[in-house]
């Protein structure tokens, strides 16, 4: 029993979880990726027209996915969205080029797309919010009304 | 969320704004394996869907699949896709038990006849309906019970879509997959040992979406994440084209991340998802951890030779087959399936490793 004990004792002393160890490996699929974002880039030029890359349906190596955000940098504008566990918008040192993380609750990223637009489509306010926010608004003058009259001599 | 309340109405009242359901959508696109673009009508569709019952029956299998799913990396993504179904039935995650259980599955048959879903993980033994039974009926008479107001039918796992583990040789229980017995409902298979767990909840969620079960492959896959080969997806396919191979799990090649071929990576004649979608956090994924892919998806697996042996099946024909299927229906993709598997079981028997060269003449 005491043996057990002893053992029962130590396992709080052992770290157990996912380590992930750095890697260098290049696949070759960093090229072509870069050849698309600079075509969609020419393209919202020449066009107007927008696009998504989704990063996570893509075979990059691990070590592709941090070269590949170390070369498209940190540009002038960041943005958080917060509720749902947020996300993560800035733009890329090219404008024009935004990635776009979703995070859950914990921080992981649950999604990583490049938006190549004018503006990210989630960073606008939505018809909805707006028509929810107008109410609101809408019910704290009547408020604010209500209380001033209440106030007045 | 109440039956009567449409998804819209019910994250309205619960101040969740339509940017925040943007952005869920817009991840769920992600699992759906569609453009990102997608997600704005991802989410006028589900704001208007009423949630559809789920009946989960467990037959001969392990609750992997089960504890796949629930350990998805995205509990909150799988927590809001579970407030998108009504899980009526599920004999791991239910707290209701015996009589009550019973009693919650034929209600929710009762009450949704003809909409709910059956989801299914396991295989149906038939050599003696008794190896396995449920509140005293065997897993035969509650599957053909249940189906009978079944919209259509999910079969997850490789158990239930293509006999498993149970169903390996000598098959003692004589274990069948679920498409062997359901016949008259639309069926899909979702292989995996487990599956990916956002391969389940993509292909629910598919459903839920478009109000029909996705397009699907030979095997009845669901092409999004069946459509390719783990081979064609894998980081380390550039080595391949190189000829550039691990020969050991400790050589310079395995060190380097070269392709794990050599030693016996099933990836070239495996259709799954876990080469983007990944496993564990989405931290990795069994070749980038420095093993092959063991091809648990694929019809038979475990009795398709051993983990560690180069491929013995000349995969090519097995990619015709695919094509030929695609174009020509499952009547003649049945029988140049036939074929196929004649031609890979005569390979199997004498088994003969296929060379690199040979192989890149059949790709």
């Amino acid at each position: 029993m005491e043996l057990g004990a002893s053992v029962m004792n130590e396992i709080p002393h052992i770290s157990l979880g996912v380590r992930k160890e750095p890697s260098t490996t290049y696949g070759g699929n960093l090229l072509p990726l870069l050849h698309q974002i600079h075509y969609g880039l020419d393209q919202l030029q020449t066009l107007g027209e927008p696009c998504f890359i989704d990063l996570s349906s893509l075979p990059l190596a691990p070590a592709e996915q941090t070269a590949l955000l170390d070369f498209l940098g940190m540009g002038e504008v960041q943005i958080s969205i917060h509720n749902l566990g947020g996300s993560k918008i800035w733009e890329s040192r090219f404008p024009g080029v935004w990635v776009v993380e979703h995070l859950n609750e914990q921080g992981d990223c649950l999604a990583r797309h490049l938006e190549i637009a004018n503006f990210p489509y989630l960073a606008r306010s939505q018809a909805e919010d707006i028509a929810f926010g107008l109410e609101q608004l809408e019910d704290g003058l009547k408020t604010l009304a209500d209380t001033e009259r209440g106030d007045s001599p | 969320m109440s039956e009567s309340m449409t998804l819209g109405e019910s994250l309205r009242r619960r101040g969740i704004s339509r940017r925040s359901f943007l952005k869920y959508c817009a991840t769920m696109t992600s699992l759906m394996a569609l453009s990102p673009a997608m997600g704005p009508v991802v989410a006028a569709t589900l704001e208007r869907i009423r949630r559809p019952s789920v009946i989960w029956l467990s037959f001969q299998e392990c609750t992997g699949c089960t504890e796949s799913l629930t350990r998805s990396h995205n509990p909150s993504l799988e927590g809001l896709i579970f407030d998108f179904l009504s899980l009526d039935y599920h004999h791991t995650l239910q707290a209701a038990s015996g009589e009550a259980a019973e009693q919650a599955r034929e209600e929710a048959m009762r009450e949704n006849a003809g909409k709910y879903l059956v989801v299914v993980d396991g295989s149906v033994p038939l050599a003696n309906k008794g190896y396995s039974t449920i509140a005293g009926k065997s897993n035969l008479d509650i599957l053909q019970e249940t189906l009978t107001g079944a919209a259509a039918v999910v079969a997850v796992g490789t158990c239930a879509a293509f006999g498993g583990l149970p169903k390996a040789k000598p098959n003692p229980t004589g274990a069948v997959a679920i498409a062997d017995i359901v016949k008259d409902k639309p069926i899909i298979n979702i292989p995996g040992c487990p599956p990916v767990p956002v391969v389940i909840t993509g292909t629910l969620a598919h459903y839920l979406v478009f109000g029909r079960l996705p397009e699907m492959d030979q095997y009845r896959r669901p092409k999004a994440f069946f459509g390719t080969s783990i081979h064609d997806r894998c980081y380390r396919r550039p080595f391949y084209d190189k000829g550039l191979f691990a020969e050991s799990f400790d050589d310079e090649g395995a060190r380097k991340g070269w392709c794990l071929y050599q030693l016996g990576c099933k990836g070239p004649m495996t259709y799954n998802a876990c080469a983007v979608l990944k496993w564990n956090d989405g931290t990795s994924w069994p070749v980038e951890s420095g093993h092959g892919c063991l091809g648990c998806s694929e019809p038979e697996f475990w009795d398709a030779g051993g983990f560690y042996r180069e491929l013995s099946v000349p995969i090519g024909q097995s990619t015709r087959t695919t094509a030929y299927a695609a174009v020509a229906g499952l009547v003649v993709g049945g029988a140049v399936g036939f074929m196929a598997r004649t031609h890979r079981d005569t390979a199997k028997r004498a088994h003969e490793p296929v060379s690199v060269d040979q192989l890149e003449q059949k790709l």
